[in-house]
């Protein structure tokens, strides 16, 4: 029986994830959501548009695309900062872990868009 | 070379046509004649025959030695192409079989399913004689055969995993980060409900194969599903959570409750009846009892006992067995929806009596009553609670309490009050804070104020555009000018005075940005990380700017010149400058606190809103303009005094 070595695992590494996009068309409306395209999740980070409706695929593309020049991620944290009325923030390189999910997350923050 | 130079070699006479059409070997002379490596105008103007076959060829280069394609044969190379993209959709499961075809060769019940794998991937192979169809079905079952395989495998585990364990990691490496969120996905059917419930339950085996198994499954059903709105299943199972939380709300208060709760063996029942009793009113109550207790008696399940036992299983099952039902499902849903929104108005309206019974009581009993009462009431009630209500209850629990003493704080010697000490009464007012909701009217404004924003900001849409995508590249006096612009814009929108600075300061590295009220001061931190990124600095300015609005409230509440829509919230907002939860202290209440609650929502709701507005239709081609046609971007930095900016 041959067991695969760690090594041939984290060659899996290239793994290529595809997602849905959704977008909030409507923060103060419950339920706003809906589905915008779909956008595949490289390992590393890079994002690109798989297929987008007519209507908001000019926004998706140029989010994709301000996403992938980005080479590191910053979240504004909502952990407490030292002094009253203070935020914090946090930084994430391309290439580290974590890194995805910070993506992921600041599509929702700043673009109102849910990957799933 | 273009078409321009080619023209003098093609006939342009009208009766070139039909000599052209007597020999397909002067047009292929013809066009072979063309440069290669140039482009070809299909459009040129010449025999219609010329043109056609022109615009046959793809690129004139290369032509010598190629066959020419027909146009069949470039059909058959798109279909080829798409065939190729849609196998490349499936490469990480295949990957998966192969690292299980490693570790596990031929055993047991994978034998087969391996066969059938390599039987499916070889019809997958494309060929120029199937149809789309045709290739559909092949990855279709490539797809199952696959699934089959991993299902296989699963079935083999439980006893030895040490050497499966990789293959374990595999499927998690490519399903389980993906997992998470799916499971925060909105659901849209009945199936799609229970497999995420499923998922939420943790499979009891060690190997957690199984979860990963449902997992792929939820995973495929709920992202390649589109369900419209206005269905049916999909609005029964977006109430039936929104019914469930409120249920399961509920009990997580009542569980915490001294003597409400037991672990008995009859815990179950009194979990019904408990539920029952909240989410009866007091009319069906004396009728027929607790509809919890009734529920347990009872035989058969119906929507309403399925519902009222907090059982979201029970209500799947019923549905499951009468699956034309679901329009009925919707309706008794919606009705105990109903029924619950009477309720909690019900509860309210004896809140706020007990609010108004507080308030007739001498002062020196208002903050323990006010307290006993917070304690008693659960959160989800008391969110219910608008704004003039928390107020209210709140300056009564400060009303000569150890809150509003300073010899009180802690540190200092604590009163031992009926109630306890000085935590208790912190606590109390922290649950308070937690259950604030923004003033609907306040809501309302909030929502005009991102349209006068987005409205003020239209005319520098193109230089925010240029500063958004040359954001690092600017200098700090540059990027200051357009936080400065944004703010002002805000501010304008919120009709409220803007600080007297916005700079940029040396704060240390993880701030952000702060205000101080005191200097009325936004300042940004340029050593932050964020500060080259366009994105973040514009929501720390939106949220600092909503800090300074609130302040400017509160301060108009103390003059009592205050639009009386906006006075609710601007009251509560005064409330929490006089008691503001520290971030030390309770990070939970920090952030729900109703100053921060309304920053941390504006800031991001507003920054949403301008990359939006400042992204839509990007994709338009054409050049931008040079930025410092826009104003933006100095060739040479003009030099900065040492502090200036701070």
């Amino acid at each position: 029986m041959t067991v695969p070595h760690m090594d041939e695992i984290d060659e899996l590494g290239d793994i290529v994830e595809v997602a849905h996009v959704y977008e909030a068309m409507d923060d103060d409306v419950e339920d706003s959501d809906e589905l915008i395209g779909s956008i595949e999740i490289h390992p590393d980070g890079r994002l690109a548009v798989l297929d987008a409706n007519a209507a908001r695929k000019g926004f998706l593309l140029d989010v994709i695309e301000r996403m992938n020049s980005k080479p590191a991620i910053c979240l504004i944290s909502e952990d407490p900062g030292e002094a009253p009325f203070t935020t914090r923030s946090t930084s994430i390189e391309r290439g580290e872990d974590g890194f995805i999910e910070a993506e992921l997350e600041y599509l929702q923050r700043h673009y109102g868009l849910a990957v799933f | 070379m273009t078409l321009e130079s080619v023209k003098p070699d093609v006939p342009r006479s009208s009766s070139y046509a039909g000599e052209a059409s007597s020999s397909r070997s002067v047009d292929v002379e013809q066009v072979s004649a063309l440069p290669r490596g140039q482009p070809v105008r299909t459009d040129a103007p010449g025999p219609s025959r010329v043109r056609r076959f022109l615009a046959k060829l793809p690129f004139a280069r290369g032509l010598q030695g190629r066959d020419v394609r027909t146009e069949a044969d470039a059909a058959t190379r798109a279909r080829e192409s798409t065939h190729a993209q849609e196998m490349e959709k499936l490469e990480p499961l295949l990957k998966t079989i192969r690292l299980i075809e490693k570790t596990r060769p031929g055993r047991g019940g994978a034998i087969e399913s391996l066969v059938n794998f390599d039987r499916a991937r070889d019809q997958c192979r494309f060929k120029a004689a199937m149809n789309d169809e045709e290739l559909h079905e092949a990855r279709s079952g490539l797809r199952q055969a696959a699934d089959q395989v991993i299902r296989d495998f699963a079935g083999l585990q439980g006893k030895s995993a040490a050497d499966t364990r990789s293959v374990y990691k595999a499927l998690y490496k490519m399903y389980f980060g993906a997992c998470e969120r799916a499971l925060r996905a909105p659901v849209n059917t009945i199936a799609q409900l229970r497999q995420r419930r499923a998922l939420e339950k943790p499979a009891k085996d060690d190997s957690n194969i199984t979860d990963i198994l449902r997992a792929i499954d939820f995973l495929r059903d709920v992202t390649t599903s589109f369900v419209q709105k206005d269905n049916s299943e999909r609005k029964l199972v977006r109430k039936l959570e929104a019914n469930f939380r409120f249920l399961t709300d509920i009990k997580d208060w009542a569980v915490k409750q001294p003597g409400v709760w037991s672990s008995a063996p009859d815990g179950d029942k009194q979990e019904a009846a408990l539920i029952g009793e909240f989410m009866n009113d007091p009319q069906d109550e004396a009728d027929s009892g607790p509809r919890g207790a009734q529920f347990s008696a009872a035989p058969t399940i119906t929507w309403e006992s399925a519902l009222t036992a907090l059982d979201m299983e029970l209500f799947l099952q019923k549905l499951e067995a009468q699956p034309n039902q679901i329009d009925e499902a919707v309706n008794q849903v919606e009705t105990r929806l109903e029924k619950a929104g009477q309720i909690a108005s019900h509860h309210n309206e004896r809140l706020q009596a007990a609010i108004a019974n507080i308030e007739h009581r001498p002062a020196d009993e208002h903050a323990d009553l006010a307290l006993n009462l917070i304690e008693a009431t659960p959160p989800l009630f008391l969110e219910r609670l608008g704004a003039e209500d928390f107020s209210r209850l709140l300056r009564l629990l400060r009303t000569d309490s150890p809150l509003s003493d300073p010899a009180q704080q802690p540190g200092k010697s604590g009163r031992a009050g009926p109630a306890g000490g000085y935590d208790s009464y912190e606590k109390a007012e922290w649950t308070l804070y937690r259950a604030t909701r923004l003033a609907p009217e306040f809501v309302a404004q909030e929502s005009a104020v991102k349209r006068d924003l987005l409205d003020k900001l239209g005319p520098h849409r193109e230089k925010l555009r240029l500063a958004r995508d040359n954001w690092p590249t600017l200098s700090d006096q540059d990027k200051l000018d357009v936080v400065r612009m944004v703010s002002a814009a805000h501010h304008a929108a919120m009709n409220c005075p803007p600080p007297k600075e916005i700079i940029l300061a040396d704060l240390q590295k993880g701030i952000t940005g702060d205000y101080s009220n005191r200097r009325n001061v936004i300042r940004i931190n340029r050593k932050a990380v964020i500060f080259n990124d366009f994105e973040s600095v514009m929501g720390t300015v939106l949220h600092e700017g909503s800090h300074n609005r609130q302040y400017r409230l509160a301060e108009h509440v103390r003059g009592k010149a205050i639009p009386e829509n906006l006075r609710p919230q601007a009251e509560l907002f005064e409330l929490n400058t006089r008691r503001y939860v520290d971030s030390k202290k309770d990070e939970d209440t920090y952030k729900k606190q109703p100053m921060e609650a309304h920053s941390f929502r504006a800031g991001a709701k507003l920054s949403r809103a301008v990359m939006r507005f400042l992204s839509h239709d990007e994709a338009e081609p054409g050049p931008r303009p040079a930025l410092a046609a826009a104003g933006i971007g100095r060739p040479t930095p003009r030099p900065r005094a040492r502090g200036e900016l701070t």
